[in-house]
């Protein structure tokens, strides 16, 4: 074996794990890339960089809001108690009743 | 009684639900002269603008008044009375039906809303019913005749839905009143009519007692 073929033998080995290092860094890039264009990260972060916006730019009347609408989630035992006597009162019957009253009243009273 | 143009404006009015042009017309009348119709008059009128800008100590001063220039004009006093509180009562259990479900649909609309985290549209829901007056005006047509000028500037409906079962136990109360200080009570279709104004308040006691809300009276 002479000088020239060991020179070409290393010349083929450097090129070769240089390409296989050119293949690995492109492939490494790939996946980050396609990291990046996943639908998880595209609409997640979203939203939480919209709602600090919101929060920032909105008063304080809106800051309420969001108080009473939390509120709706976390309801003390009074606001339960509202909703069941609101199912008692039964607005639409007694919107039935009166209503056929009030309009006869109103023609003895008005007409 | 001679002949008024005032009584007749007042009458006019009154059968167009313009309380108050009503009420100053009669006032006008009585300037002029003292009449049975006119007192009469101004006092159911007070009665109707009750939701408006009188109170009912207006409305008893004016009933006894009428009494006691006019004694035998009682009965007929009552009568009149029953049928005009008779229907502002049920005007009023009407009233706070219409808003029950205003309020109901209000709190469903705020739940999507918020389940949804849409912080605009919640705000959006919020201000379209934060004045009293826009929600009673689409609750009983422009408002005719009651503008619930008391309650104008209550945001909240629930606190308006106790303001009108007040105004209804005052108006029951009125009538009570009345009846007794009269000796009237015996009667029959009083004591009917005033069974009728207990039950319609103790179907909203439960109400008033959950609502944990106080009003000055």
């Amino acid at each position: 074996m002479n000088i020239s073929s060991i020179l070409i033998f290393l010349f083929y080995g450097l090129f070769t794990a240089y390409m296989l290092y050119k293949i690995l860094m492109f492939l490494n890039n790939d996946e980050d890339e396609l990291a990046i264009r996943s639908p998880q990260d595209n609409i997640e972060p979203l939203p939480q960089i919209n709602n600090e916006q919101t929060h920032q730019k909105n008063s304080s009347k809106v800051q309420k809001d969001r108080v009473l609408n939390l509120s709706l989630f976390s309801r003390p035992i009074k606001e339960v108690q509202v909703d069941e006597s609101l199912e008692k009162i039964k607005p639409k019957q007694i919107q039935k009743k009166t209503n056929k009253i009030v309009k006869k009243l109103e023609k003895d009273l008005f007409d | 009684m001679k002949d008024n143009f005032q009584i007749d404006k007042a009458i006019m009015a009154f059968k167009s639900k313009r309380f108050e042009e009503c009420r100053q017309a009669y006032e006008s009348a009585l300037t002029k002269e003292y009449s049975k119709e006119a007192w009469t008059g101004l006092s159911i009128v007070k009665l109707h603008l009750m939701s408006e800008n009188q109170t009912a100590k207006d409305v008893k001063y004016s009933l006894d008044k009428t009494v006691q220039l006019y004694p035998k004009h009682k009965n007929e006093l009552l009568d009149e009375l029953l049928l005009n509180a008779k229907y502002l009562i049920f005007k009023y259990v009407d009233l706070i039906a219409q808003l029950n479900v205003k309020i109901e649909e209000d709190e469903k609309k705020q739940a999507w809303a918020a389940a949804a985290t849409l912080v605009s549209a919640a705000a959006g829901v919020s201000s379209s019913t934060s004045k009293w007056s826009t929600r009673f005006n689409l609750a009983t047509g422009a408002g005719l005749g009651y503008t619930m000028k008391k309650f104008s500037d209550v945001d909240d409906a629930k606190v308006v839905q106790i303001g009108i079962l007040y105004l209804l136990k005052d108006t029951g109360n009125i009538v009570e009143e009345f009846t007794l200080d009269h000796k009237l009570s015996d009667k029959n279709h009083v004591k009917k009519f005033l069974k009728e104004v207990k039950e319609n308040i103790l179907s909203f006691s439960e109400m008033e007692e959950s609502y944990n809300l106080s009003l000055e009276k």
